[in-house]
C-alpha cells in the first residue's frame, strides 16, 4: 500500500512543518546549549586579604566583607534581576536598579524586591602564598 | 478656513502611520552610518569618542536616537488610532494582524538593544536585567537570552540582532502592512526637518560607567518601577507578552467586548504613565525617594550637543579615562600638582568637576561644572562618587562641623525659642523669621562645612567653607600663582597648569579659617590672642599678626603641642572631624580624644592597626605607615583608632608619629603631682594645664533695621541686621566650674570655662512686643593652650576669677574671714560684677551655663576651695604641709600650728 494514502496531503504538510520546526528548535537549542557550555568556564580570582582592613570591598565580580577573622565573599549580582551591586549606604548593600538591600555581613536580604540572599562564593586560602582564592 | 483649522490641517500633514514609517527610514539610514564609528569590541569608548570628537557622527547618533523614539511613539499612537476608529478590521488577513501584534516585541527589542549598545553604566545594568527577564521564561528562556542578549558586557550578539534581525523583521512587517515604504516626499521632508532640528538641540543620552542612578530608557522606567514590587521578575516577562497577546486576540473579539478591552488598555496605559512619572522624577540616587526639584542627577545636564557643523577638532588628542573618552583632558591633560590618587590620568576632570566631558567646545564643556567640587551641596556627586568616597560624603553632613547643632540650639535657647540649650537642629533648619534664626544668619551661621565656597582659592576666614575642600585642598606656591593669574585673567591661551593638591596635608591654617572665631582655638593653639588693634598698629611688629580679614592678634604662650610641632590633626582624627555618622549636640560630645588617651602610664585601650577599619588603614597607607604589627591607641570614649600613635612594651611606651614631618616622639605620662592624693581627682587635665583662654566680658546684641548686613546662609546682603557690640577680649586663665554629666568621677568633673554669653539681647529691636534679655552664661571651653607646668595652687584657691567671682581682690582676714572686692562694677541686671559667674560665697540659681549639665561651684565647693586658700596665704603650694594636705586635709589640719588661722564660715 502506498504510504501516502494513509495521510492526506494537508496533514502531511503539517507534519512536515512540524518536523522542520522541530529540527530548527533542536538546532537552536543545541547551538545555544553547547555554546553556553563552551564559553562558561569557571574562573578564579586570587587576592591577598591579609592586608585589608575591616569593611566592605567591591570588586569587578564580587563583594568582600571583612570583619576580624571572618571574610565573606558574595557574588555582586543582585538576586532579583541581576544588576551589579556596587555601593553600600549606611551599612547596607543597595542595588541601584530596584532598591533591594542586603546585609553585607551575611548576604541576607534586608529589603525586597530580591527574595534570596546574595550567592556566597566558595573560597579557600592557598597555603603556599597565603592568598585567598575565590571561585566565581 | 479659520486659522486654527488651517494650523491643525498643516500639522496633520499625514497619518501617524506614515510619519512613523518616515522616522523608521531615517532611523535605518542613520543606523547604517553609525556602523562606521561604532566599535562593538570597545562600545563605550567608541560612543564617547564619537560624541566628543566626531560632531557629524554625534549628530547622526542623535538622529538615530530621536527617530527611533518618534517611531516608537507614533507606532503606538497609530495602533491606538486603529483601535479607536475600529479600523483594525480593514486589515484583512489574520496573519498580518498576528505579525503586526508580535512585531511590537521586536520594536521594543530594537529600542532596548539600542539603549544597551551605548554601553554606559545604565546599559550594562539594563543588559543584565533583560537577560534575567528573558532567561526566566520557561523552556525557551535560556535559548532566547543567549540569542538575543548574549554574555553580559559583550555586545556582538545584541549588535547583530539589533542591526539585522530586529530591523529586518520590523521592515518586513511594516512593508506588509503599509504595502509600500514610499513615504510621501512632503512627509519625509517635514519629519526629517523636525528630527533634524531636535537632534541639533538635544543629544542622545550617554552617561558614565559608574553613575549613582540607574535609570532605564523612558519607556521602561515604568517597568523598572513595577520590577521594584515584583520579587520574581519572570512575572514581568509574562506581563510584557500579555498586552501583545491581548492585542492579537482583540481582532477576534465581538464589538461589545472590544469596548471593554479598549477601556482596559487605556486604564493600563494611564497606570503605566503614572509609574513612569514616579520612576523618572521621584527616584533618586540608589533608588531613594526624592522630590523632582531636589534632583541633582547631573547626567541630565548633558543633553546639549555640539552644534552641527562644528569647529575643527582634529588637533586635539583624545584621552581615555575609565573606559571612555573625556574631552576635558584634551585641554587640561597636562595639569599637575595632584596627589597620586587624584591624578587626572586616573580619574580625569569630570568625576570631580562635572561639566560636560563629551565635548571639545569650551563653553559647553564648562556648563554646569562645579568650580568647587567639595561643596557639600554637590559632594555626593563629586567626592562621593561610587568608587571614591561615598561613605564619607554620607557622614560629613551629619558631623557637628556641618550641622552646627550646638550653636543653633544655644542661640535659640538664649532667644527664648527653645526651652533648653539642647536639640539636633542643623543649619538646614535655620528659618528666616524668628529673632534667633535671623541672628544666626547674620552673625553665626557662616562657619560650617556646608557653607558654599563660590570662588576657588584657599580657605580663609573671608572666604571659608567649601565642604571637603575646606580641609583637603592644599595650595602650594605654584598653585597659588596659577590661581592669582587666573583671577587677574592673564591665563591667556594657556590652560592653567597647576592644580592645588587634594590630600591629607591638612594644616592648622585650614582649621583656622573657621576656628579663629568664637573660642578661637586655632589661634590660641598657636599662641595668638585677638586684640582690638588696627592693622596699621601692627606695622613692623613681630609680636602682632594680621589675619586676611584684618584682625590683629598679639603673642601669647602657645600650646605645648604646637611648640612640639604637632598639628591639629595629630590629635583630631577622621572620625571626629568628618563625623562618625552620629549627630551630636555639642563639641564635647563629638570629640572623642582626650588627654589621658595618650598621657598615661599604660595604654588604656589599644589595638592592632591591621585590625582597624578601612578608612584608618587607607590613611595609614597614604601616610606611609607600616601597618603589620603596629599597635595603636584607641580612644577610651569610643574606641576610635588614633592612627599616628604607637604602643610598645606592653602598652607602657606610647609614642606619636607627627603628621607633619613624620618624626616619632614619646608621649609623656602625667607628672606625679597630677595623681597625688585624692583632693584633685575631680580635676580635668585642662583645669590645671590651660595656660590662658580668650575671654570677652559684656556684649550687646541688637537688631538694626536700617543697617546693611549679611545673610551668611544665602550669601546675600540684607537690609536690617543683628549687630553685636563686644568689649575687647582678655587673655587670662580660665574660670573653673563643674561638668556634672561627666560621671567618671563622683560629683562631676571640674573643668575650664569662659564667659560664653554675658550679654544683653535687645529683642524689642526685632519684635516690638519682646523685652530685652540679659544672660550670664559661661561655656565649657577647651582653650587649646596647654602648658607643661600646671597652674599654681594659688591661681585657683586664692583667685576670685578662677572660682567664678570675677576679677578683684580676695582677702583673708586675721579673723578667718574671706572678703572679696570686685574689680568690675555690679551689673544693673543681676547685681553681680560684670565678669562674675557666681556671687561671692553664693549659690547660683537658674541656668548658668550654655550646657544643661554645667554649673559654677556650689557654696560647699567654694568653701572647700577657700579653706585650702586660707592655708595657701601662708604655706607655699609646694610645701610639705600642703602636699600632705593633698592626701588627707583633715588629718594634716589636726597637727596645725597654733598660729594657723582657719576660715570661719
Ligand atoms: S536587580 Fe537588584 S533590585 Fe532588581
Amino acid at each position: 500500500m502506498n504510504p501516502l494514502d494513509l495521510i492526506n496531503r494537508r496533514s502531511f504538510l503539517k507534519l512536515l512543518i512540524l518536523a522542520v520546526t522541530g529540527l530548527y528548535y533542536y538546532l537552536w537549542s543545541s547551538v545555544t546549549q553547547r555554546n553556553r557550555a563552551l564559553t562558561a568556564g569557571s574562573s578564579i580570582v586570587k587576592i591577598d586579604i591579609r592586608k585589608l582592613a575591616n569593611g566592605t570591598y567591591f570588586y569587578d565580580d564580587f563583594i568582600l566583607f571583612l570583619k576580624g577573622e571572618n571574610a565573606g565573599f558574595y557574588s555582586n549580582k543582585c538576586t532579583h534581576a541581576g544588576c551589579v551591586i556596587n555601593r553600600e549606604i549606611g551599612g547596607e548593600l543597595v542595588c541601584p536598579c530596584h532598591g533591594s538591600k542586603f546585609d553585607p555581613e551575611t548576604g541576607r536580604v534586608l529589603r525586597g524586591p530580591a527574595g534570596s540572599p546574595l550567592r556566597t562564593l566558595t573560597h579557600y586560602t592557598d597555603t603556599k602564598t597565603g592568598k585567598t582564592i575565590v571561585k566565581l | 478656513m479659520g486659522t486654527r483649522k488651517k494650523f491643525r490641517k498643516y500639522l496633520a500633514f499625514d497619518t501617524w502611520g506614515w510619519v512613523a514609517t518616515a522616522s523608521l527610514l531615517i532611523c535605518a539610514v542613520s543606523g547604517v552610518l553609525l556602523t562606521v564609528p561604532y566599535d562593538v569590541t570597545q562600545p563605550y569608548l567608541s560612543v564617547t569618542r564619537l560624541v566628543t570628537a566626531n560632531p557629524a557622527a554625534s549628530y547622526v547618533r542623535n538622529l538615530h536616537y530621536w527617530s527611533a523614539q518618534l517611531f516608537l511613539i507614533l507606532t503606538l499612537v497609530h495602533l491606538f488610532d486603529h483601535l479607536l476608529k475600529g479600523s483594525e478590521v480593514n486589515i484583512r488577513m489574520k496573519g498580518i494582524w498576528f505579525r503586526l501584534s508580535f512585531s511590537l516585541i521586536f520594536v521594543f527589542y530594537a529600542m532596548i538593544s539600542g539603549f544597551i549598545l551605548k554601553a554606559d553604566g545604565d546599559s550594562l545594568q539594563a543588559q543584565r536585567i533583560l537577560d534575567s527577564l528573558i532567561r526566566g521564561i520557561p523552556a525557551i528562556g535560556n535559548m532566547l537570552a543567549d540569542t538575543f542578549v548574549g554574555l553580559p558586557g559583550k555586545f556582538q550578539v545584541i549588535y547583530i540582532q539589533h542591526a539585522a534581525t530586529a530591523t529586518i523583521i520590523i521592515f518586513v512587517v511594516v512593508l506588509e502592512h503599509a504595502r509600500s515604504l514610499m513615504v510621501n516626499l512632503k512627509t519625509f521632508v517635514i519629519t526629517t526637518l523636525i528630527l533634524g532640528s531636535v537632534s541639533l538641540f538635544f543629544r542622545a543620552p550617554v552617561n558614565g560607567l559608574n553613575e549613582e542612578i540607574m535609570k532605564g530608557p523612558w519607556y521602561f522606567v515604568g517597568l523598572q518601577e513595577i520590577l521594584h514590587w515584583l520579587p520574581r521578575p519572570v512575572y514581568a516577562s509574562v506581563g510584557l507578552i500579555l498586552p501583545v497577546v491581548l492585542l492579537y486576540s482583540y481582532y477576534h473579539l465581538k464589538p461589545g467586548l472590544k469596548q471593554i478591552f479598549l477601556k482596559l488598555f487605556f486604564g493600563l496605559l494611564i497606570a503605566y504613565a503614572l509609574l513612569t512619572i514616579t520612576g523618572l522624577f521621584f527616584r533618586g540616587v540608589m533608588w531613594q525617594w526624592q522630590w523632582p526639584w531636589s534632583d541633582d542627577y547631573r547626567s541630565e545636564q548633558l543633553m546639549v550637543p555640539d552644534r552641527f557643523p562644528i569647529s575643527r577638532t582634529d588637533t586635539y588628542e583624545m584621552k581615555i579615562i575609565s573606559g571612555g573618552v573625556e574631552g576635558c583632558m584634551s585641554c587640561h591633560g597636562n595639569m599637575t600638582g595632584f596627589s597620586d590618587a587624584h591624578k587626572p590620568e586616573f580619574i580625569g576632570c569630570y568625576s570631580c568637576h562635572g561639566g560636560d566631558p563629551l565635548t571639545l567646545n569650551k563653553s559647553l564643556a564648562h556648563r554646569e561644572m562645579y568650580a568647587v567640587p567639595g561643596n557639600l551641596s554637590n559632594a555626593a556627586a563629586t567626592c562621593g562618587n561610587t568608587g571614591c568616597h561615598p561613605a564619607i560624603t554620607e557622614r560629613v553632613p551629619e558631623s557637628l562641623m556641618a550641622t552646627l547643632s550646638g550653636i543653633i540650639s544655644v542661640d535659640r535657647w538664649v532667644f527664648g525659642q527653645n526651652e533648653k540649650p539642647l536639640g539636633l537642629a542643623t543649619v538646614k533648619d535655620i528659618g528666616s523669621s524668628s529673632a534667633a534664626d535671623v541672628h544666626l544668619r547674620n552673625l553665626c551661621a557662616g562657619c560650617h562645612l556646608g557653607s558654599e565656597k563660590l570662588k576657588p582659592g584657599p580657605p580663609e576666614w573671608i572666604d571659608r567653607g567649601g565642604g571637603c575642600n575646606a580641609c583637603h585642598l592644599t595650595y602650594d606656591r605654584k598653585a597659588l600663582a596659577t590661581l592669582n593669574s587666573m583671577k587677574r585673567g592673564i591665563s591667556g591661551n594657556n590652560e592653567p597648569a597647576f592644580h592645588p593638591a587634594i590630600d591629607l596635608n591638612i594644616t592648622n591654617d585650614h582649621c583656622q579659617s573657621c576656628h579663629s572665631r568664637s573660642g578661637r582655638i586655632s589661634m590660641n593653639y598657636e599662641g595668638w590672642h585677638e586684640t582690638g588693634l588696627k592693622p596699621a598698629d601692627a606695622k613692623g611688629r613681630n609680636d602682632l599678626k594680621i589675619l586676611p580679614d584684618k584682625r590683629v592678634f598679639s603673642k601669647q604662650p602657645a600650646d605645648v603641642h604646637h611648640t612640639a610641632g604637632m598639628l591639629c590633626i595629630d590629635c583630631h582624627g577622621s572620625y571626629e572631624l568628618m563625623g562618625d555618622g552620629n549627630r551630636y549636640m555639642h563639641k564635647e560630645d563629638a570629640v572623642k580624644v582626650q588627654c589621658s588617651d595618650c598621657h598615661t602610664h599604660k595604654a588604656n585601650k589599644q589595638g592592632g592597626l591591621a585590625a582597624s577599619d578601612q578608612e584608618t588603614q587607607l590613611i595609614a597607607w597614604l601616610r606611609g605607615y607600616k601597618v603589620e604589627g603596629a599597635e595603636i591607641i584607641l580612644t577610651q570614649k569610643s574606641g576610635q583608632a588614633l592612627v599616628n600613635t604607637r604602643v610598645e612594651e606592653n602598652g607602657r611606651i606610647l609614642s606619636l608619629i607627627k603628621k607633619s614631618g613624620g618624626t616619632k616622639v614619646l608621649m609623656k605620662p602625667p607628672a606625679a603631682v597630677c595623681s597625688e592624693g585624692l583632693a584633685h581627682n575631680r580635676l580635668s587635665c585642662e583645669a590645671c594645664h590651660t595656660g590662658w583662654a580668650p575671654q570677652c566680658i559684656g556684649c550687646h546684641n541688637s537688631f538694626e533695621p536700617k543697617t546693611m548686613g549679611f545673610d551668611m546662609l544665602t550669601g546675600n546682603t540684607v537690609k536690617g541686621t543683628w549687630v553685636e557690640y563686644a568689649a575687647e577680649g582678655i587673655a587670662d586663665l580660665p574660670v573653673l566650674g563643674v561638668i556634672e554629666s561627666d560621671k567618671t568621677v563622683k560629683g562631676g568633673k571640674i573643668s575650664t570655662f569662659i564667659p560664653g554669653m554675658i550679654m544683653t539681647i535687645d529683642k524689642g529691636s526685632f519684635n516690638k512686643n519682646d523685652k530685652s534679655e540679659f544672660h550670664r552664661l559661661y561655656a565649657p571651653a577647651s582653650a587649646h593652650t596647654t602648658q607643661q607646668l600646671g597652674r599654681s595652687c594659688e591661681s585657683c584657691h586664692n583667685n576670685p576669677a578662677a572660682i567664678g567671682y570675677g576679677r578683684g581682690t580676695l582677702q583673708f582676714s586675721k579673723k578667718g574671714i574671706w572678703s572679696f572686692d570686685a574689680l568690675y562694677a555690679n551689673s544693673k541686671y543681676d547685681g553681680l560684677p560684670e565678669d562674675a559667674w557666681t556671687g561671692f560665697l553664693k549659690e547660683r540659681k537658674g541656668p548658668a551655663s550654655t550646657r544643661v549639665d554645667a554649673r559654677p561651684f556650689s557654696l560647699a565647693e567654694q568653701r572647700k576651695i577657700l579653706t585650702v586658700g586660707a592655708c595657701l596665704t601662708c604655706h607655699k603650694g609646694n610645701s610639705i604641709v600642703m602636699k600632705n594636705a593633698l592626701n588627707d586635709f583633715n588629718e594634716t589640719s589636726k597637727s596645725r600650728d597654733k598660729d594657723c588661722i582657719f576660715t570661719i564660715w
